[in-house]
């Protein structure tokens, strides 16, 4: 039996052009992927070679300058700001690389925010966030204030904060650029596993090498377009994989299962 | 966003800042504790004048006078003058019949006689004010001692109380210490001489002064011919009253029926044979009218100007011009409070967009994570709102303490009266009320009034809120 996956991201034909003065700086240019259901995919590159560009538009915090970026069939570069507002609340998680949370909310108050924009009411929303932070190891640190914990722990409150909701889709934009090797790891781990515990589609920006091994695909970026689009195939049976096979996405129409 | 989380981050945001919130509320304590102290000072003023204007004579009491004087119209040469208003019966009588009229009387004095007590007491230089008898109820005439008029009286005549004291065995044989006491004797003492259980005689006298017009001077006439002597039994003493200039109207005065003030009349101008051209029968000197309302006062005077009668309306004038004077003064207690508001205002506003700028990030991140634009922008019109309200509310306790201070601290009642030029005390000696009055309306309007002020001003910093870009959240310092 097989089931054709959906392509939850389809970018069309994206291009980004900054103005700067009277130069035009093309950010991007003729981008056009498919993304599809319980991804895990990297967008890798160097610095400047607009990978956090595509991103926030992804995420619908930038307007393209011209084609489609269709997310669960919302064509959101279409979408009025009042729309994207609503759009993010229902489908979109995110974790920062400088985790952003609020200075004077605690963990778990932190984590149920996004829940309060989705007029979830106060008991209910408080029992998920504290699952959630009870499923990141944070238990013990619901009540503490951002100031009070490692940055390791404080991304783990970003991470759960972006998948409380269970989004479909979570975009993380250098997502251990402030952790070290260790914390990265873990940090890594986590956010991997939740997505794939929920079959959520995780979209990391990155230009760590070490972070892209966690992807089951890989996008290269450099100069504002694709230069390599690879899936990675791992053993199922092995939890700490290498890459084992690399395929080019050509090659791939369908996935089958 | 439900609006109970609203409430909540908006409150959690004003603590964050405790000093700000706290100096930004003391901008708006000071504000509303400006606008409620003017304002009520303003109102304080203007319950007094009241008072005064009430003081000053009724005004639903419309006086239409022979002689009226006629301001200038404004056109070159014309300075005004005396205009004669035609005061007869049958307008007495057409007045008498208009809706919302409860009484009308007319004026006819007279001086021209003589007045003695059954016992042959003689009353010092009398004369008579011919009026209704159903018109004295609305004149404030009180009798202490007597009999009080009733409508359909004819033989009443009552005193003011210093004339009640002016009867006298012989005027002739006078001295000056007599004459002194007639007029400084003490009006709680009672008269040497009892009227109320004797009867009065009015009559004209013997010998009159007649103005003879070829001459041009007055001259002595022997009157011939019988003279009617007309008796009283019912006589009363008017209650001796302070105006607000503070004297007593009616001391002097002597009120009969005008019938007979009229019998009277008629008699000596028959007796001395007046020209018919001279004649005064027929032509009152006053008409007075009482009327149901203030509303109804406006609208008699105006049917009477169309009768072509010229009005002296000196009390609505005066009035109106003391309202005008009033509202003016309110309108800069006001507008001097309005500008602290204002102040206080701009304060909220300041503080609002300092704190934009301070959660700029924060404010990214929200809408990276969903919060939509109207739960930003309620939560600072929130937070704004607040800080107006809170300080109105300290604002106005402060200023009902203020109020209490300044109408029971002699030094500063002192202190405004001065700076007022006495401006509270409009006419003699009306009581005088509060200096600064708060009704308990303006402590609610000045609350709700803060909160506005606060929504107000916190309306552009939440519009800029809304257009925070959700890339803040991005960027990285």
């Amino acid at each position: 039996m097989s089931i054709i996956i959906e392509s939850i991201i389809k970018v069309k034909d994206l291009r980004k052009i900054y103005r700067l003065g009277k130069e035009k700086v093309i950010a991007l240019d003729n981008i056009n992927i498919e993304i599809k259901t319980g991804e895990v995919c990297c967008i890798f590159g160097a610095s400047g070679s607009g990978k956090s560009t595509l991103l926030n538009m992804l995420a619908g915090l930038e307007k393209p300058t011209k084609g489609d970026i269709i997310i669960n069939k919302n064509r959101i570069n279409k979408l009025s700001e009042k729309k994207l507002a609503v759009f993010r609340q229902k489908y979109i998680g995110f974790v920062f690389q400088s985790y952003n949370l609020i200075s004077t909310l605690t963990a778990i108050e932190n984590v149920a925010l996004p829940l309060v924009f989705r007029r979830i009411w106060k008991r209910k929303r408080m029992k998920m966030a504290k699952d959630m932070l009870k499923l990141v190891g944070l238990g013990d640190r619901l009540k503490h204030k951002p100031t009070q914990m490692s940055g390791g722990q404080q991304q783990r409150v970003g991470i759960a904060r972006a998948f409380v909701s269970k989004p479909a889709v979570v975009f993380a934009d250098e997502p251990t650029g402030n952790l070290d090797s260790k914390t990265t790891v873990e940090v890594m781990r986590l956010m991997v596993k939740m997505a794939k515990d929920d079959n959520l589609t995780l979209v990391i920006v990155t230009h760590e090498r070490d972070i892209a091994q966690y992807a089951d695909r890989i996008i290269q970026l450099k100069d504002g377009s694709v230069t390599d689009d690879y899936i990675i195939e791992r053993d199922k049976n092995n939890e700490n994989t290498d890459k084992t096979e690399i395929k080019n996405i050509e090659d791939l129409g369908e996935i089958v299962v | 966003m439900k609006i109970f989380d609203v409430l909540r981050m908006g409150f959690r945001n004003l603590l964050r800042r405790k000093t700000r919130t706290f100096l930004t509320v003391i901008g708006v304590v000071v504000g509303a504790a400006a606008i409620v102290i003017m304002l009520s000072l303003g109102i304080g003023m203007n319950e007094n004048l009241q008072k005064s204007i009430a003081n000053m004579g009724d005004l639903t009491i419309i006086d239409i006078y022979q002689w009226a004087w006629q301001p200038p119209s404004g056109a070159e040469g014309d300075y005004g003058g005396s205009v004669e208003n035609d005061l007869n019966d049958v307008l007495l009588e057409n007045i008498r019949s208009w809706d919302g009229v409860l009484a009308v009387t007319p004026y006819l004095s007279y001086w021209n006689l003589s007045m003695k007590t059954g016992k042959k007491y003689e009353n010092v230089q009398p004369y008579l004010t011919g009026v209704d008898s159903s018109f004295l109820p609305y004149m404030k005439i009180n009798v202490e001692d007597g009999y009080m008029p009733k409508p359909g009286d004819d033989n009443w005549i009552i005193f003011g109380a210093r004339r009640a004291r002016m009867f006298v065995k012989d005027i002739n044989k006078m001295k000056p210490k007599d004459w002194d006491e007639l007029w400084s004797s003490d009006l709680s003492d009672p008269p040497k001489v009892n009227i109320l259980n004797d009867k009065i005689y009015v009559q004209n006298p013997d010998t009159v002064w007649v103005y003879n017009p070829s001459t041009g001077y007055g001259e002595e006439k022997t009157l011939k011919g019988k003279i009617k002597k007309f008796e009283f039994d019912k006589i009363g003493i008017i209650k001796s009253e302070l105006n607000m200039y503070g004297w007593d109207e009616n001391e002097y005065n002597v009120y009969a029926d005008y019938k007979i003030v009229l019998e009277l009349l008629k008699e000596y101008e028959k007796l001395t044979r007046v020209k018919a051209k001279e004649s005064r029968i027929g032509k009152y000197e006053q008409i007075r009218i009482k009327v149901k309302d203030i509303k109804t006062a406006e609208d008699i005077q105006l049917k009477l100007a169309e009768e072509g009668l010229f009005l002296n309306n000196y009390l609505a004038e005066m009035r109106d011009e003391m309202q005008k004077n009033q509202n003016a003064v309110q309108m800069i207690l006001g507008g001097i409070g309005a500008v602290s508001l204002l102040v206080a205002a701009i304060g909220i506003a300041n503080t609002m967009f300092m704190s934009i700028y301070e959660r700029t990030k924060e404010i990214g991140v929200m809408k990276v994570l969903g919060c939509p634009l109207g739960g930003i922008q309620s939560m600072f019109l929130f937070e704004a709102s607040i800080i107006g309200f809170f300080g109105g509310l300290v604002g106005t306790a402060l200023s009902l303490a203020g109020s209490y201070a300044l109408n029971n601290v002699e030094a500063l009642k002192k202190a405004l009266n001065n700076m007022s030029g006495g401006g509270y005390y409009y006419y003699g000696n009306a009581d005088q009320g509060a200096i600064s009055v708060i009704p308990l309306w303006l402590v609610g309007l000045a609350v709700i009034f803060a909160t506005i002020i606060g929504l107000v001003s916190g309306y552009l910093p939440a519009r800029r809120a809304t257009k925070i870009s959700a890339l803040e959240a991005i960027r990285n310092e």
